[in-house]
């Protein structure tokens, strides 16, 4: 006896299974403390990703919340009242209100999402809410994507969504035993491969829609600071997070002392508060000398840049710019800035050229006051006194800025990455006492300096330098990376870039861009303090290696994952000859994709023994021959019995019905273990009999 | 028979998710946002067709039916066979009634198994009455979709009528036959006392009791040797229509019990005294049946 | 060995005439290793074909003819206290034979009828705590007559389990009995029968009846018509488990007589109004229409696949 049909013997005739009787279905049912557990248990592993992004105060309610329903499960306490529950609702809208000061956006939305579910876990006590919540934590373990769009977050997310399901499918299919989370686990992962094909196909084709219309959303990515100040880079030096990438489609790299990445130009110096702001002469006027043809001089280099979120409107490229980035929507501002007309809350990826070692040739009267703009009487006199100094009797533009150089040099001012206490007025503390200092510092110090002695300058904030990456060929800047210089006007020459870190500090060392072998030209030190911090010494090649293939794969990642555009996804349609994306394409491409998935999971579905139907189909088949003479079998007749009677009744093809049941008789009651090679000769005689027949009516025609 | 696959309850709830999703997705415009969207319809998709085989392999007799009496539960059962070569999960079975809707789960059944499902449900009224269909439907794997098809079992049943009465036998019809209608009598075997209700016949009165100072008792015996009884419909003229079937029913039932032969009479039928299961089904049918409205609940 | 078996069904036949599939049935029940009921008016041959049927086998056979007054002691036979040997002996009852022929079962006292039920289900005989086991092969006919007739105790549904087979003999036709009126005396004709099969002929073949294929589709077929039997049915009522094996069975042995090693649904139908008749339940049995019985509504209300 075949095994199925021992198993078969054994169920049968098992006292009754289970019954229930409610007139509300099954959603009422109550649920077990198991299901209870795993689904808080997928809710805090959703919770994770976000700890950087919810406050603490509501990751602290939250965790206590868990705690409660835990305890609940275990005394088998009863549910808070709905009172309890609508006051601890209240609470975190108000907390969440008062903390952002908003209850819409990505944050306070993530966090007020955090807050509610796990309230609504207090009343989790049927398999309808079950349901509910299980969705609910799907979209939120999703929001993690929206603050970080990773390789490593993006396969954690997944994984989420993961449990979540192998969750929803232990509470439908209770298997066979007690320990059905394997199997569940092993179905998710089949219905999660088989799904792929349609995920693919639906990421590819589904019309993107070129989204210019974001909400307006809080967040809290770091990026350079929108004004500067003394200590305003601070929290940067220790951050070694990426800023953005930047490779080279042309296949030529820039310089190593080129390395500036131009960020955003600051014009205004507040003196009472010695900071530096930026933006508001870049709104105020738009001027028409900056545009690439102003450029002079400098080599074209095409650059290609993921960018992080920053939650600004800058974007970077190498000094100077010349031509919008990103499609357009970084558009070439006053300064040389490339601009656009929204936060920036994702990950992107553009393509940027640069005029590299080149300078704006002229400049507008407007930009001339701007740069010139300074109220003298706010500062101290020693550094009036200085400024006048440098200025001598009346010497050039050139010779000014040299001189103050000079001073620096000669003064033994240090670069440092440790923060010094500065008192009301760093600017004169720095120049004059302490002599120590940030980038920051020495920009700003710079720039004050020759406004006070006339001389057009303004200050530049974006970073300096990066990590080469020589597996992608590739340059990773990292927020250690931020740096300020300054820019002066000279007249016949132009804007002039003069960093003062660099060119005014003692001692010169290498290598901006580590590690490796092709810079040996002398470049500042900053990078390279900065380098050794964030690459200790101890890191092994290996591990310095394994650290540069992650690199490369994230690039990989960020170029045909994050950078799917729907300007990519029309060039593509594009190449395949479909100019246009309509409506009858994509439900073609819909259909085509079902069709598809179901041959795929069709192929998990097909019987093992197919033999045994296509023997009943080849007796089928006889059936109908013999029907069609006249002869329709009772449905309680054996084949044997069946085949004599026809034979009585069809003389004529009683030979070949005969030889035909005799033989499937044997094949369908006999012990064959094999079936396939004689289905073919049974095919034979079935045609055999039909034969008989035909040529039977057409004698009785005649 | 025809699966059908229809978005469950559940899976309703998960649409306006996947709507929120994909705003999500559009307004961040977040790429990794939208393959996670696809990956769930993707696998959405997939575990529709997961649905779909679950019931595909499943063949679905009827099993038995017990009788029942109004006011009782009626039980019965099916015969559930997975001729597929994969387990199926989480059946449950449904059959949708004016009233009330009666369903019994089924939670695994492995490939070539067959299992025995009951279902109950609580019955009224007598007569007979049809289970015309029975929905046989699941939400395997994931709760989100359902297929269901249905079963026509077209399965008649009877109900008989409520057991409810408490008057005592009718007398015994002394038998002129007795001696000579062909069946053995190994003599009348003692099967015990009962108390004397007022209006039966004095003929079993045990008098020596009674004259030791007991109260009166009616010796019983197993097979009625002496006569036979009769439980007739024109008995019980003061009674209405249900009430009488009731009773008639409640006779007959202690008929049975007690092993001797009975007969009934209703003004349709008359059924002879027998003994047996046969005869004692035949009259219980009969009782229900009796000017039943037709169909009653279907 | 098919042409010994048919030897043997001709030579039956040959004496009991016109009832060839009676004949065959009968031999079947014996190979399915089962005990047979005969049940039929008197006269009709019960006796004779029993006769007939060990003689042809060469088994021992001895006949118990039942009547009221017969005691479970005429039958299983009983210890008699041996003043020689000082201790009880037992002196076996006719019951110790190959064949045994229960003549009008019905006539006897329940008591007695058990005895005898017992002994055939068991294969064994139990007396003062020590189990005598029964001849091998052991084959009881017992031959009862039909309920209506007078003085009789009808056999319980659950003792009638117990024999594998019930057949009818039923009046022969015209032919037939002018061929007996033309022929000598049964009796007669009976005792010249030779033996044809041995009794390790017997036992091998009944040994190669379970050896007979029973496929896949098959059992699903029988499992149909026990479901089928049950449906519709009162707690208790359609074919007990024990029913399906005997179907199993006797199809096993039908094949292997029509010279098989595998059962086809045909075997299964041929001998399932003899081993079903009698199991089904009352409600089966009353509910007769269109002139069929109830072993044939069985079978044509379940599809064979």
């Amino acid at each position: 006896m075949p095994d199925g049909s021992r198993a078969a013997s054994r169920e049968r005739g098992r006292p009754l299974v289970s019954w229930l009787r409610d007139r509300h279905g099954d959603h009422a049912v109550s649920l077990s403390r198991e299901q209870v557990y795993r689904l808080l248990g997928c809710f805090v592993i959703s919770v994770m990703p976000q700890f950087g992004n919810i406050p603490l105060w509501l990751l602290l309610a939250t965790a206590g919340l868990v705690l409660w329903r835990i305890q609940q499960e275990r005394r088998e306490s009863e549910p808070p009242s709905s009172v309890v529950k609508l006051l601890l609702g209240i609470g975190f809208l108000l907390g969440v209100y008062v903390d952002k000061g908003t209850l819409t956006g990505r944050d306070s939305g993530t966090a007020l999402m955090v807050g509610l579910i796990a309230v609504k876990f207090l009343e989790l006590r049927n398999r309808r809410d079950y349901m509910v919540l299980t969705f609910v934590i799907y979209f939120m373990s999703v929001t993690a994507l929206l603050f970080e769009q990773s390789i490593l977050v993006f396969i954690y997310v997944v994984i989420c969504c993961g449990c979540l399901t192998v969750n929803l499918i232990t509470l439908h299919s209770p298997g066979p035993d007690n320990t059905p989370a394997r199997s569940a686990a092993q179905l998710a992962f089949r219905l999660i491969v088989q799904g792929l094909p349609l995920a693919l196909v639906l990421f590819l084709f589904y019309p993107r829609i070129n989204a210019r219309y974001g909400f307006n959303l809080g967040s809290s990515t770091s990026g350079l600071p929108e004004k500067i100040r003394a200590s305003s880079f601070d929290s940067l030096t220790e951050d070694g997070s990426m800023a953005f990438r930047a490779d080279f489609p042309g296949g030529e790299m820039p310089p190593a002392t080129s390395l500036y990445w131009r960020g955003f130009v600051l014009w205004d110096y507040n003196a009472s508060t010695n900071e530096w702001q930026g933006t508001s002469p870049a709104q105020e006027w738009r001027d028409l000398t900056d545009t690439p043809a102003n450029l002079v001089g400098g080599k074209r280099l095409l650059q290609r840049i993921t960018l992080r979120a920053h939650s600004q409107r800058w974007l970077f490229a190498l000094d100077y710019p010349a031509g919008s980035a990103w499609n357009g929507q970084g558009e070439l501002g006053t300064g040389y800035v490339l601009q656009i007309n929204r936060e920036l809350h994702r990950k992107i990826q553009y393509l940027v050229t640069s005029l590299v070692d080149s300078h704006p040739l002229v400049q507008s009267p407007t930009m001339q006051r701007a740069s010139l703009r300074i109220a003298a009487d706010l500062i101290r006199p020693e550094v009036r006194q200085l400024a006048k100094e440098l200025r001598g009797a009346g010497e050039s533009d050139e010779k000014v800025v040299a001189n103050m150089l000079a001073y620096y040099h000669k003064n033994g001012f240090e670069y440092t990455t440790k923060a010094e206490n500065y008192g009301d007025d760093p600017l004169y503390e720095f120049l004059f006492v302490k002599r120590r200092g940030f980038c920051e510092h020495f920009a700003s110090s710079f720039t004050v300096v020759m406004r006070l002695a006339g001389v057009p300058a303004r200050v530049v904030a974006g970073y300096h330098g990066g990590e080469y990456n020589p597996y992608g060929n590739f340059i990773i800047v990292r927020q250690l990376n931020a740096h300020a210089w300054s820019e002066v006007f000279l007249k016949g020459k132009g804007w002039t870039r003069v960093d003062p870190t660099v060119m005014a500090t003692v001692t010169h060392l290498p290598a901006p861009i580590t590690p490796t072998a092709r810079q040996a030209e002398p470049s500042n030190r900053i990078s390279e303090a900065l380098e050794r911090k964030w690459t200790p010494d101890w890191l092994p090649p290996l591990a310095m290696e394994g650290r540069f293939r992650w690199q490369l794969v994230e690039e990989k990642w960020d170029q045909w994952v994050l950078s799917y555009t729907p300007e990519l996804q029309s060039d593509i349609l594009k190449d395949w000859h479909l100019e246009r994306f309509s409506w009858e394409f994509f439900l073609l491409a819909t259909i085509f994709v079902l069709f598809l998935t179901i041959m795929l999971v069709s192929r998990s579905f097909q019987r093992r023994s197919t033999s045994e139907e296509a023997l009943l189909a080849v007796y089928a088949d006889f059936c109908a021959a013999l029907k069609n003479s006249g002869v329709p079998r009772y449905h309680w007749e054996g084949s044997t019995e069946y085949s004599q009677r026809a034979a009585r009744i069809l003389p004529a093809a009683s030979k070949p019905i005969l030889r035909f049941a005799r033989e499937y008789a044997l094949l369908r009651y006999g012990k064959i273990a094999y079936l396939e090679p004689a289905l073919g000769p049974l095919r034979e005689k079935v045609e055999a009999v039909r034969e008989a027949l035909t040529q039977a009516e057409l004698h009785l025609n005649q | 028979m025809t699966v059908r696959l229809e978005l469950s309850r559940y899976g309703m709830v998960l649409i306006p998710v996947l709507l929120a999703m994909l705003l999500a997705a559009i307004n961040y415009d977040n790429n990794l946002v939208y393959s996670i969207l696809f990956l769930l319809i993707g696998v959405l998709v997939v575990s529709a067709l997961y649905t779909y085989r679950n019931l595909s392999s499943l063949e679905v007799k009827p099993g038995n039916i017990w009788p029942v009496f109004a006011g009782g539960t009626l039980r019965y059962t099916l015969q559930v066979v997975n001729r597929g070569n994969h387990p199926v999960h989480s059946v449950t079975f449904r059959r949708q009634d004016s009233d009330a809707t009666f369903r019994a789960l089924c939670p695994y059944l492995a490939p070539g198994a067959s299992q025995t499902v009951e279902l109950i449900e609580s019955v009224d009224r007598r007569g007979r009455f049809c289970i015309h269909v029975m929905e046989i439907a699941t939400l395997y794997p994931m709760g989100l979709i359902r297929a269901r098809f249905e079963v026509p079992l077209e399965w008649d049943y009877v109900v008989y009528p409520r057991l409810w009465g408490d008057r005592p036998w009718p007398d015994i019809e002394p038998d002129v036959r007795t001696q000579d209608d062909g069946h053995y009598r190994g003599g009348e075997s003692f099967y015990g006392l009962r108390n004397y209700r007022p209006g039966e016949s004095q003929r079993h009165i045990d008098w020596k009791a009674v004259a030791r100072g007991r109260p009166l008792m009616v010796k019983e015996f197993a097979s009625g040797g002496t006569g036979r009884l009769w439980f007739d419909w024109v008995q019980l003229s003061d009674l209405d229509t249900e009430s009488r079937l009731s009773q008639l029913a409640v006779w007959v039932v202690q008929g049975d019990r007690a092993g001797g032969p009975y007969g009934l009479k209703l003004p349709t039928q008359v059924f002879q005294p027998a003994i047996g299961p046969g005869h004692l089904q035949q009259c219980l049918t009969a009782l229900a049946l009796h000017h039943a409205n037709g169909g009653g609940r279907s | 060995m098919k042409s010994l078996l048919e030897q043997t069904l001709d030579q039956i036949n040959s004496v009991i005439l016109g009832k060839r599939h009676t004949v065959r049935l009968t031999l079947c029940c014996l190979l399915a290793r089962g005990h047979l009921l005969i049940e039929d008016v008197p006269g009709v041959g019960k006796t004779t074909l029993a006769h007939a049927l060990a003689k042809s086998l060469g088994l021992s056979m001895r006949r118990i003819q039942f009547t009221s007054d017969l005691l479970p002691a005429d039958i299983i036979g009983n210890s008699i206290f041996d003043r020689n040997e000082q201790k009880f002996v037992f002196h076996p009852g006719p019951l110790f034979a190959q064949m045994v022929l229960a003549d009008e079962v019905n006539r006897a006292s329940p008591k007695a009828q058990s005895a005898l039920l017992e002994a055939m289900e068991e294969r064994q005989v139990t007396i003062d705590g020590i189990t005598h086991p029964l001849p091998q092969p052991f084959f009881v006919i017992a031959t009862q007559n039909p309920l209506h007739q007078i003085g009789t105790y009808p056999l319980p549904e659950s003792q009638l389990d117990r024999f594998l087979m019930r057949v009818e003999l039923g009046f022969p036709d015209r032919e037939a009995e002018r061929g007996m009126l033309l022929g000598g005396d049964r009796h007669d004709l009976v005792r010249e029968l030779n033996p044809i099969l041995t009794m390790e002929n017997l036992i091998k073949w009944q040994e190669q009846v379970r050896q007979v294929h029973v496929s896949e589709p098959i059992l699903e077929y029988v499992l149909d018509l026990l479901e089928a039997s049950r449906r519709n049915q009162p707690a208790g009522g359609g074919l007990s488990p024990r029913a399906g094996m005997a179907l199993q069975r006797c199809a096993q042995a039908w094949a292997l007589m029509e010279g098989r090693q595998m059962v086809y649904p045909e075997d299964i139908q041929a001998v399932a109004s003899s081993v079903m008749s009698h199991r089904l339940g009352r409600s089966w049995s009353e509910a007769g229409e269109e002139g069929m019985t109830a072993a044939e509504r069985l079978i044509r209300s379940v599809p064979v696949r």
